[in-house]
């Protein structure tokens, strides 16, 4: 259950994602404009993301409780949006861009829920160590999951804003084992390359094993 | 079943690629481009497309073995 966190993240960043970056569907800069174009990209995503859910559900990697819990969070935003879309039938503009953010605070529920689990798991008084010898090799990879996570999201959100590979992979700081297999991994993920992107996971997994890796001390 | 961390990362890889090349949610947008529709014509074509792709994906989660 622990690892469909992973998964979690990043359905949650790649609808993010379709919530930020989409170009406009309804065009203009009046209220209306504004609301109807927050309400039809949240509605893209949601496509976007039971679509994701039912090929996923065909494929048979996940379990079916951790599907039912992605798609309770997609429910949640549908209903927001349900919301939006009433308020906007009505006339009330900046009710329905309200209600349009709202969707978008489900969507980051999970985010949220995916941090808060990774703290709770964290040992009571554990020292942060990139050596720490109490991490099991379950823990480690956990931690490293949710590093990859928190990579793959940094490069989509630093793409959308046009930041370059270097100025990303400069700001990092850590381990010298890890910092290599990120770069390689940031590298990746910023030239789609979805075989590159398995390697370098490959690997940085194993690093983060290697060196009982402590959540507290990853990238 | 047990399900390793890489297995769900490439999951993730692969829904991300199938998110990139989602040529049939292309083909529905364009088809609703074309109809030339207004503001509320749009909302309303895509409430109706979020809806039938949540009705699909609680049936393909429901019929999936526990």
């Amino acid at each position: 259950m622990k690892t469909a966190r992973l998964w979690l993240a990043l359905c949650a960043a790649i609808l993010l994602a379709a919530c930020v970056s989409a170009t406009p569907v309804i065009s203009g800069d009046t209220p209306q404009a504004q609301a109807g174009n927050a309400i039809a990209q949240a509605e893209i995503a949601l496509v976007k993301g039971y679509r994701l859910v039912a090929d996923q559900a065909a494929a048979g990697v996940l379990f079916k409780s951790e599907l039912q819990e992605i798609l309770a969070v997609l429910d949640k935003a549908a209903a927001a949006i349900d919301t939006a879309k009433k308020f906007y039938d009505a006339g009330s503009f900046d009710g329905a861009l309200n209600q349009a953010l709202d969707a978008d605070k489900a969507l980051n529920y999970v985010e949220a829920e995916v941090a808060k689990k990774l703290r709770d798991r964290r040992q009571p008084g554990a020292q942060p160590s990139a050596y720490h010898p109490a991490m099991s090799e379950e823990d480690a990879s956990d931690a490293c999951s949710d590093m990859v996570v928190r990579l793959a999201t940094l490069v989509l959100r630093a793409k959308q804003a046009n930041v370059p590979e270097a100025k990303v992979t400069d700001s990092l700081q850590g381990d010298k084992a890890l910092m290599k297999g990120a770069k390689a991994l940031i590298h990746a993920f910023y030239t789609e390359d979805v075989a590159g992107a398995k390697a370098a996971m490959q690997s940085l997994f194993d690093t983060c094993v290697d060196i009982n890796m402590h959540p507290e001390t990853a990238i | 079943m047990i399900v390793d961390p890489l297995t769900l990362v490439y999951a993730g890889i692969e829904a991300y690629k199938a998110y990139k090349d989602n040529a049939r949610f292309d083909a529905d947008m364009a088809a609703l481009k074309a109809k030339n529709l207004d503001a509320a014509g749009i909302l309303d074509a895509l409430h109706a497309m979020r809806q039938q792709a949540a009705t699909d994906a609680h049936k393909a989660v429901d019929g999936m073995a526990s």
